[in-house]
């Protein structure tokens, strides 16, 4: 028997549930979940006969975030070894930009609980769609915001780019509070090492509601910081590429319409 | 008719398909039923940013009591109305003694002390402290380590006694004899030693880690951890819990 299943719940309230997590809560003694979604209790509430919230009791303001993960992983793992199975359920994918998941997997082993994974639709899925972007066309480079800066990593101009949580950069402390032009100051200097002033950059916000549009934002990189006041953290910013690497291998190019290559390298 | 709120309605819109086409299409016949104030009516037609104010207060107000009460009522202050004890800190100090005896190699001994932890206003600074330590020393010893034991009593249960017979009181009192009290304690090393601020009441943060996916599954203490978690009964278990998840990120045994 599975113990916990980690499970995301999507980005647009309800609607983007699939039908296997929807089966796993529905099997389940409780599910503990982390979303704000405002109907998220209303609809978890008619499938499991246990739903708690753990928002309200995870986060403060000014605490570091990692005491509200620890706080999940603790009570997730707490509930599996009273009543299992259990489900612990998160906005977007249940591996995207989290911890506590990987806390309970690690916790769950040395205890002996069965821990398994189902996807959820990410900020990054409701992206591609409402860019078009296509992936596969250029690659993509996506790195969070905070941690593109500790490490002062080198992107690739030619290579779509994908800043995660920009509206928390630079702290690792939970905060409601709006942001001010300076919080943005290091990462324009970042970004500007590799693109020009005046490249066309993307805030975009996944809403978490049907009645609501999602929120797209366009400016130039060189006015980000201007941008501050609007950008809370849930916007990812995408940077398209700016330059397009040409094809350097002549002969693959013209082996990838050959049926006689395709026999060469297919039995 | 039931008068619905502003989170009503949103509520019902993300969940009934119909009734969300009707407030996309129609709002205002959509409106009727709920008791909306010319703001809300004016942000749920033009569904623009300031939607996402109305969805935020609808989250504000979806507290149940329930979760008001456990955020009111964290689980290691459930018993908050014992007395709350004061925390004992003592200085355990260990310092190495080399002797020389003639015609053999030296031998090391330690001296071990536990005294008061002193409080502010009687702490050395650490240069002061560290000479003092180096001169009650030999010139070949070592020098001498410290740490901060902490002791945190917390009362769990009062003891009773009834009543003598023939008091005047009623039979069925009783009165509290004692406090049953339970100890919970740890090793810090000496702040004085290190460029470390004291360790404060509150719970250690991860400081090891360089990353939170580091996590020490192979430890002696993460097993030691999982152990007192298994032993745990449903009380016990959270705080159990958060210490296994310190052992996991440091790789130290608490406690």
């Amino acid at each position: 028997m599975v113990d916990i299943t980690i499970v995301g719940l999507g980005v647009l309230n309800v609607d983007q549930i699939t039908r296997e997590t929807e089966r796993v809560i529905r099997g389940s003694n409780e599910v503990l979940y982390v979303d704000t979604g405002v109907a998220t209790r209303t609809y978890l509430e008619g499938l499991c006969p246990r739903a708690t919230s753990l928002f309200e009791t995870s986060y403060e303001e000014a605490a570091h975030r990692v005491n509200a993960y620890h706080h999940m992983a603790a009570r997730v793992l707490d509930a599996a070894m009273d009543h299992p199975p259990v489900t612990f359920a998160m906005h977007g994918h249940p591996t995207v930009g989290v911890f506590a998941p990987f806390l309970i997997r690690d916790m769950a082993g040395l205890l002996d609980l069965e821990v398994r994974v189902l996807p959820g639709i990410s900020a990054m899925d409701c992206l591609f769609a409402e860019l078009m972007i296509d992936p596969c066309v250029a690659g993509m480079q996506m790195y969070e915001a905070t941690d593109l800066l500790l490490r002062r990593r080198p992107l690739l101009p030619d290579v779509p780019a994908l800043i995660w949580q920009i509206g928390c950069v630079e702290t690792s402390l939970h905060t409601m509070h709006v942001s001010k032009p300076i919080r943005f100051e290091r990462l324009r200097s970042h970004l500007l090492r590799f693109y020009p002033p005046e490249h066309e950059v993307v805030a975009a916000y996944a809403t978490p509601h049907p009645l609501m549009p999602s929120t797209v934002y366009r400016f130039a990189l060189r006015d980000i910081c201007e941008q501050a006041h609007l950008l809370h953290p849930g916007f990812t910013l995408f940077i398209p590429s700016a330059v397009e690497r040409p094809i350097e291998d002549r002969e693959l190019l013209h082996l990838v319409d050959s049926v006689e290559h395709l026999r060469r390298i297919t039995r | 008719m039931a008068h619905g709120t502003a989170t009503d309605f949103l509520v019902r819109a993300a969940l009934d398909d119909a009734f969300r086409e009707l407030a996309l299409t129609d709002p205002q016949r959509a409106f009727e039923g709920y008791d909306l104030s010319d703001e809300e009516r004016d942000i749920l037609c033009s569904r623009d940013g300031r939607l996402l104010g109305l969805l935020g207060a609808a989250v504000a107000k979806a507290k149940t009591p329930i979760e008001q009460t456990a955020e009111d009522d964290p689980p290691e202050t459930a018993e908050s109305h014992f007395p709350s004890l004061p925390e004992v800190n003592l200085l355990l100090r260990l310092d190495p003694r080399v002797t020389h005896a003639p015609d053999s190699a030296p031998s090391v001994g330690y001296a071990a002390s536990l005294s008061p932890w002193p409080g502010e206003h009687e702490r050395k600074p650490p240069d002061e402290e560290g000479r003092e330590q180096a001169a009650e020393q030999s010139n070949d010893a070592p020098p001498g380590v410290s740490w901060i034991i902490r002791i945190t009593p917390t009362v769990v249960d009062s003891v009773t006694d009834a009543l003598p017979c023939g008091s005047r009181l009623n039979k069925a009192s009783s009165v509290t004899a004692g406090l049953k009290v339970a100890y919970h304690a740890s090793i810090h090393p000496n702040p004085s030693q290190t460029s470390e601020e004291p360790p404060s009441a509150e719970r250690p943060t991860a400081a090891s880690a360089t990353s939170p996916w580091i996590h020490h599954v192979e430890s002696a203490a993460a097993k030691a951890a999982a152990q007192a978690v298994r032993a745990s009964d449903a009380d016990g278990r959270y705080d159990k819990l958060l210490d296994l998840i310190d052992a996991l990120q440091t790789g130290d045994e608490r406690g």
